[in-house]
């Protein structure tokens, strides 16, 4: 059946239509023997699908109006996503670096405070107590302090050396 | 700002953040070399004291106290260190017979702050030497005492053997 209808030669009536709705789609002037009013309004929807939008010249400065006023609103939209993408890619890392830091270097100065400096010795104090009562004795007793501060100096140092990293 | 340029923002700022860490982490070359060059200044003095050169003595112990201290050492060091410098001038100032100098170095030692340390106690001994060589027995009994008060609490930690000191070498404890 269906290739029976293939098969058979057009009529000339349907050539006529056929011609009239080809002018139809490209928008030519009509010709005699017009297309059947269904196949036009088909042809004149595409016609307009295919065509660009024409404003009336009377909406124009509304419609001019409207487009501007969602461009700019689009473009803010995007200012303020570009605005909020560098203030986070700039404030994540930096705060991250901030929290190491902080959590890291004070905690190391807090180490190195609570830690007292070598205990004197005994003799050292004794050292100091005998400076400490003055009179005329007090510059051999001075001496013998400033004897006594150079070994505690030493371990002083060497130990503030190695708490800072430094070599032993 | 174009999307391209936008693109590298993160990898700058974590390039950025990497080197500040890597510095915060790194060895802290200046506090080491701070004390390492005043224990040196302490062993040149310690020679020229040898060869009885108390000037050159002192002038050797002038940088530890005229250059600043790096920031990034603890105070409490900073001011050990310092303290102590400021104790052995004021001791050679008093050697040369010059008790207002050895005023003056005791009272700039004491400016930088007060503990009952070993260090504080020596300079308010050798400030109350200054105050006693210059006839002010009343400031130099109110110093002697305020440094007995240390040295007591001091012998009693050192008796004891308070946790966390470990005792100096080259000294019974």
């Amino acid at each position: 059946m269906k290739d029976e209808d293939e098969q058979r030669e057009p009529s000339e009536d349907e050539l006529r239509e056929a011609a009239a709705l080809a002018d139809a789609l490209e928008g030519g002037p009509a010709t005699p023997g017009s297309p059947p009013a269904d196949a036009l309004e088909a042809a004149a929807l595409l016609h307009h699908a295919r065509a660009p939008i024409a404003v009336p010249p009377a909406l124009e400065p509304r419609v001019m109006a409207e487009v501007a006023a969602a461009l700019d609103a689009r473009r803010a939209r995007g200012r303020r996503r570009a605005r909020v993408w560098i203030a986070t890619s700039l404030i994540a890392p930096a705060a991250a670096a901030a929290w190491l830091l902080f959590a890291t270097v004070p905690s190391r100065h807090a180490r190195m405070s609570a830690m007292p400096p070598p205990a004197p010795t005994a003799d050292l104090l004794a050292a100091q107590a005998e400076a400490i009562r003055g009179g005329g004795q007090a510059g051999a007793a001075l001496a013998r302090l400033d004897s006594e501060m150079r070994a505690y100096r030493r371990a002083y140092h060497e130990r503030l050396r190695r708490d800072l990293g430094g070599e032993p | 700002m174009s999307a391209r340029a936008l693109s590298f923002l993160p990898v700058l700022a974590l390039l950025a953040a990497t080197t500040a860490l890597g510095c915060s982490q790194a060895p802290h070359g200046g506090d080491p070399r701070w004390i390492a060059d005043a224990e040196r200044q302490h062993e040149i003095a310690d020679e020229r004291l040898a060869a009885k050169d108390f000037v050159g003595a002192r002038i050797s112990l002038l940088p530890i106290v005229g250059r600043e201290a790096p920031h990034d050492v603890p105070a409490d060091a900073r001011r050990g260190v310092l303290q102590d410098t400021y104790f052995r001038m004021a001791k050679i100032d008093l050697d040369v017979g010059d008790p207002r100098v050895a005023l003056a170095d005791a009272e700039r030692g004491l400016a930088l702050g007060r503990a009952e340390d070993l260090f504080v106690a020596n300079l308010l001994v050798v400030r109350g030497a200054a105050h006693e060589a210059l006839n002010d027995g009343e400031a130099a009994a109110a110093d002697y005492h305020a440094a007995l008060m240390i040295n007591d609490r001091l012998l009693a930690q050192t008796l004891r053997g308070s946790p966390g000191d470990a005792a100096a070498p080259g000294g019974a404890p």
